[in-house]
């Protein structure tokens, strides 16, 4: 790759759907949020650059201490166990949750930083860290400095009390005018049809999980696979639709559980299948995994009847509340359309 | 009207004077969120102002765009006359708004890019990609040699990266054809 001169990489990835990365030029920062395919850019001149806020958070803590939960819970349920394939897929499930717990706490703490100018307040979204965050400062102060001169305290305070007497004065006053008063940009309709069909296959994926307690046939574990696949491509679709649209915060979290849900039980089951292809290499192909699946009965499988149950009570949460948050939001958006205008009658000269 | 200067992420309260440019983390006056504050001059920097614009008087220049004001300015891409309203300043450059638009359609304007589509990347991942599925490849190599060729002069990544994607999608896609036409070439001979 060719070295690149004209921009310097800053500290810090971040992004869930879109990666963000800040890069340094000359004169301006360029934000990158980078998809597969495409880049999209934004730029903070910094002569423009306002002040920059770094808030603290529990993010990466609550994180670490989940996933210390979830490893706890498997390796636990794994000491229970005589069957070597169990205590495998148990343990590799536990390892996994106490990597992301590891690389978690090694991160350090979390925050979220902002950077504003007169127009604007954005989120850096790459900077999720606090010591990433730390960095960036120390590299951007000088430089910032540089492009608008150095204020010392007495100044910043006096010229915070002239900014307020100016703001009294004259209301309109371009600097100190909120951002809150730009109008955001519209929001997309969503009718939350796809929503509800996330919710609904939820519930039926976990009626599924019930029955696979009681009963087991090669038939039944595939037709919940690819009841579980078709799962997964309608929680996408959720998703994606619900960018930009006018679905409330709480629906829109749930979905994003849901997502992560549907998410971490193909990591289960891909475990369930590497630890079965470890103990048993004889399961050498898709079907005789299916097979061998098939044979163990969940009511004599501890850890198969602990993942069923708690596929059963997920799917079954996450659906009745989500189905309950779906209506309210339908329900909403209902009572939100204005009536038909009346029909205009001519006026008739007398 | 509601005032704000450097306000909470959390609560969106404003913080006081005394909060900002402090090393350590102080907590917010309304939520308690430790928050840390870095403000700089532009802040209370006054927003300037652009005067009248005067009306010309007989054999002065005038605008392009407003014949009855005095040209300030020459564009530097067209040569236009411009007055101080039509004058754009960007990156040191006094443009025209025409020229502003076309430099923006054309991509001629790196500075007022706000997105990329990575060629580059498309061409890898359908050279790529398909292998997965083998047979998938008889239509990922063609597309992906298309691809690299029809789109070889478009800029990668706004950072500058090399043609490298492009080099190893058009290799790989015509080792994969080549690949099917010896598989071709078999089962006819055969």
């Amino acid at each position: 790759m060719a070295k690149n001169k004209e921009y310097r990489k800053l500290p810090g990835r971040g992004g869930v759907r879109k990666s963000c990365r800040v890069w340094l030029a000359a004169d301006h920062l360029l934000m990158i949020f980078s998809t597969m395919f495409n880049q999209e850019f934004k730029r903070f001149y910094l002569r423009d650059i306002q002040a920059i806020t770094v808030r603290k958070t529990n993010t990466a803590f609550i994180w670490t201490g989940a996933c210390l939960t979830f490893a706890g819970f498997f390796v636990l349920l794994s000491f229970g166990l005589k069957d070597t394939v169990g205590v495998w897929v148990l343990r590799s499930i536990a390892g996994f949750f106490l990597l992301c717990a590891a690389l978690n706490a090694i991160g350090g703490g979390s925050c979220i930083a902002e950077i504003k100018t007169a127009v604007s307040t954005e989120e850096l979204s790459s900077l999720k860290r606090l010591r990433h965050a730390r960095k960036t400062l120390a590299i951007l102060r000088p430089l910032i400095d540089e492009a608008q001169g150095k204020m010392t305290s007495e100044q910043l305070v006096s010229e915070t009390s002239a900014a307020w007497q100016r703001a009294n004065q004259n209301p309109l006053a371009p600097s100190i005018v909120s951002t809150a008063q730009f109008p955001a940009a519209p929001l997309k309709s969503c009718s939350g049809r796809v929503h509800q069909s996330v919710f609904f296959l939820l519930l039926i994926s976990g009626t599924l999980a019930a029955l696979l307690i009681y009963f087991h046939p090669v038939v039944l574990i595939v037709l919940a696979s690819l009841f579980d696949l078709a799962l997964a491509a309608v929680a996408i679709t959720a998703l994606i639709q619900q960018q930009g649209s006018d679905v409330t915060p709480g629906l829109r979290r749930l979905t994003w559980i849901a997502g992560g849900y549907i998410g971490l039980s193909y990591l289960v089951s891909i475990a369930v299948g590497f630890g079965l292809a470890i103990a048993e290499p004889t399961n050498n192909n898709q079907w005789k995994m299916l097979e061998r699946i098939a044979e163990f009965n969940p009511l004599e499988t501890p850890w198969l009847l602990a993942l069923l149950i708690f596929n059963l009570i997920c799917s079954l949460g996450l659906g009745i509340i989500g189905i309950n948050l779906n209506k309210k939001f339908r329900d909403q958006k209902k009572a939100a359309v204005p009536p038909p205008p009346l029909p205009v009658i001519p006026a008739t000269p007398h | 009207m509601h005032l704000s200067l450097v306000t909470c992420s959390k609560c969106r309260a404003i913080l006081p004077a005394e909060q900002f440019n402090v090393e350590q983390f102080v907590p917010c006056p309304s939520c308690a969120s430790a928050i840390s504050a870095v403000v700089f001059p532009a802040l209370f920097r006054e927003q300037t102002v652009m005067p009248a614009e005067p009306l010309i008087i007989e054999g002065e220049a005038s605008c392009f765009y407003h014949p009855q004001k005095k040209a300030a300015i020459p564009c530097e891409s067209c040569g236009r006359f411009l007055c101080a309203l039509c004058d754009v300043e960007l990156n040191g450059q006094h443009l025209c708004p025409a020229c502003l638009e076309s430099g923006k359609k054309k991509g001629k304007l790196k500075s007022l890019e706000n997105q990329r589509v990575l060629y580059d990347r498309i061409a890898l991942a359908a050279a790529v990609l398909p292998l997965l599925l083998v047979w998938t490849s008889i239509i990922g190599a063609p597309l992906a040699l298309y691809l690299a060729l029809r789109h070889w002069k478009e800029p990668c990544s706004i950072l500058g990266r090399s043609k490298a994607r492009f080099v190893i999608a058009i290799v790989l896609s015509i080792l994969q054809i080549i690949g099917w036409i010896a598989v071709l070439i078999y089962f006819v001979t055969k």
